[in-house]
């Protein structure tokens, strides 16, 4: 579906990718593990689309990211956030938070309230008036993370980028989103980027791994064959931190 | 953290107490052409009379009716000072955000300009303005608002710049949004704190330099203003008129002055988190 090819980008004199190339199937989970400052999250907004590569192709289906309108492009890929605090403004109620995007790309009608609903509930939320006008600050970070959730799905994205979406919740609500995210992904059988720096939770969820350190793919193959052979020393430290600590159980 | 802002102004008693002196004073100001009992243009009564049932404030050397002439000076007071904060407003946030926004040599030579306006003393401006070409109200409110626009854009444009990199902002970029969308739906709404403080600090300035010109002669001596009823009374100290003619502009100044202050110190310890009361500390 997705195919980076030898893609680069730096943010003033720094280097931040260097040549990764890597593809990512229909419906396949693919996790980007990597340090704070690897390059993860410059990387999945490259695949979004919101960010420009210095050199290297960015391609979907068989079309070139850039040649495709930006607002098209931009509706076909769903974020969820590491810290829904942050990405959903403190303004907005359960109900304005989840119709953004129908605003933004103009689909917001009289069918969007039950849309709305419809997404509240493959989130496990509930749909009553009282929880939609409910703000931000009136949820906890676990429901709060399923809105943002249910506003990246509202649009049926063909493409849902996590980007470090549990690492901020405990671990028990960790377990419960991380269930959901797998299950709306099994549903519909869209593709996932998923964003993390443990590769302990990576094996649970992606079909493939992909290791970046400093700004290059040092490893990518499948999940059981990254965490049962690493290749490179990287991969292997970082599964050697993982197995320090309890796993999250999903 | 989201503040309930309309809540936590409503603990402010003094806040509180603010609003209500304002809303008083506003509509009396409003009210002024139904309850003044006479024209405040008509010298036809006898001058310099005492208060009486006829005339509450008395009348002034002229044969003016001083409680008409008060409530109409009111008047233009209020609406001089509401006049110049809401130019000085939009002007401030138009130029705050297009800066923050568009940035590079546009955000230059605005800041620039902001910072030679900050270093000219606004006062002395507009003294020489008023005492050479006699300008009318609406010149005066638009010279005043013309030099007075600088703080509240500053003071946006540095709010719009760390809004832009917020996350929730970012989130909705790379949803697609559109800048108008983004500046409407997540800038506009932010920026309000900065508008409510601006617009009262903005009208208690232009409320005292309104009175303070005309205490000076340099006003507009058409239209009917506290500060010229202060000095025209000051001329007559060897009549024993300063309880009836002096007091009621000065205490009228002052009441619209305190209210203003009352409201625009309460704003500022809701929206400021350093003044901010009961302070929650974040986690």
């Amino acid at each position: 579906m997705i195919s980076v090819k030898d893609v680069s980008k730096s943010y003033k004199d720094i280097r931040v990718l260097s040549d990764v190339a890597l593809t990512i199937d229909e419906g396949e989970i693919l996790a980007l593990v990597g340090e704070t400052g690897s390059g993860k999250t410059t990387l999945a907004y490259l695949i979004a689309g919101t960010i420009k590569p210095d050199c290297g192709e960015i391609i979907v289906r068989g079309r070139m990211v850039v040649d495709i309108n930006r607002k098209e492009f931009l509706k076909t890929v769903g974020i969820v956030y590491q810290s829904p605090r942050d990405s959903i403004s403190h303004r907005f109620t359960v109900f304005e938070a989840i119709a953004e995007p129908l605003h933004i790309h103009g689909e917001f009608d009289d069918t969007s309230p039950g849309r709305i609903k419809d997404a509240l509930r493959e989130v496990q939320l509930p749909v009553d008036e009282y929880f939609l006008q409910k703000y931000p600050h009136e949820l906890s970070g676990g429901e709060l993370q399923r809105v943002a959730i249910a506003r990246a799905l509202i649009l049926a994205p063909d493409m849902l980028i996590a980007d470090e979406s549990t690492s901020f919740l405990d671990p028990s609500v960790q377990a419960k989103v991380l269930r959901l995210l797998l299950d709306l992904q099994n549903e519909r059988g869209i593709s996932m980027l998923f964003v993390t720096h443990d590769i302990g939770v990576a094996r649970k969820v992606s079909d493939r791994i992909a290791v970046l350190h400093d700004g290059r793919i040092v490893e990518n193959a499948p999940a059981h064959r990254v965490i049962a052979n690493p290749e490179h020393q990287y991969t292997k430290q970082l599964i050697g931190v993982a197995k320090g600590k309890t796993d999250v159980v999903v | 953290m989201h503040i309930k802002q309309f809540q936590e102004f409503a603990k402010d008693k003094l806040g509180v107490f603010g609003v209500v002196l304002l809303l008083l004073l506003l509509m009396t100001a409003i009210l002024a052409p139904i309850i003044a009992p006479h024209d405040p243009w008509d010298y036809s009564a006898q001058h310099l009379q005492p208060p009486s049932k006829e005339h509450l404030l008395g009348t002034n050397d002229c044969g003016y009716d001083l409680f008409s002439e008060l409530l109409w000076a009111l008047r233009t007071s209020i609406a001089f000072g509401i006049s110049v904060a809401a130019i000085t407003c939009t002007i401030g946030v138009v130029l705050g955000v297009s800066a923050a926004l568009i940035g590079g040599m546009y955000d230059m030579i605005v800041m620039r300009i902001a910072d030679a306006l900050l270093a000219i003393p606004t006062i002395m401006v507009l003294i020489l303005i008023a005492a050479y070409f006699k300008p009318s109200t609406t010149v005066l409110v638009i010279t005043l608002s013309l030099v007075m626009w600088q703080t509240v854009a500053r003071g946006v444009r540095a709010q719009t710049l760390s809004l832009k990199t917020k996350l929730h902002v970012k989130a909705a970029r790379n949803m697609g949004a559109p800048t108008i969308y983004i500046m409407r739906r997540h800038i506009m709404p932010e920026l309000f704190p900065l508008y409510a403080m601006g617009f009262v600090t903005k009208a208690r300035t232009a409320v005292f330099m309104e009175a303070g010109l005309s205490f000076l002669g340099i006003f507009d001596p058409s239209t009917k203003s506290l500060g010229i009823m202060m000095s025209y009374a000051m001329r007559y100290p060897h009549f024993d008129i300063w309880f009836n003619w002096l007091l009621p502009p000065v205490f009228a100044l002052s009441l619209l002055i305190i209210s203003l202050g009352l409201i625009s110190y309460a704003v500022e310890g809701i929206f400021d988190p350093r003044l901010r009361r009961n302070n929650v500390t974040p986690i």
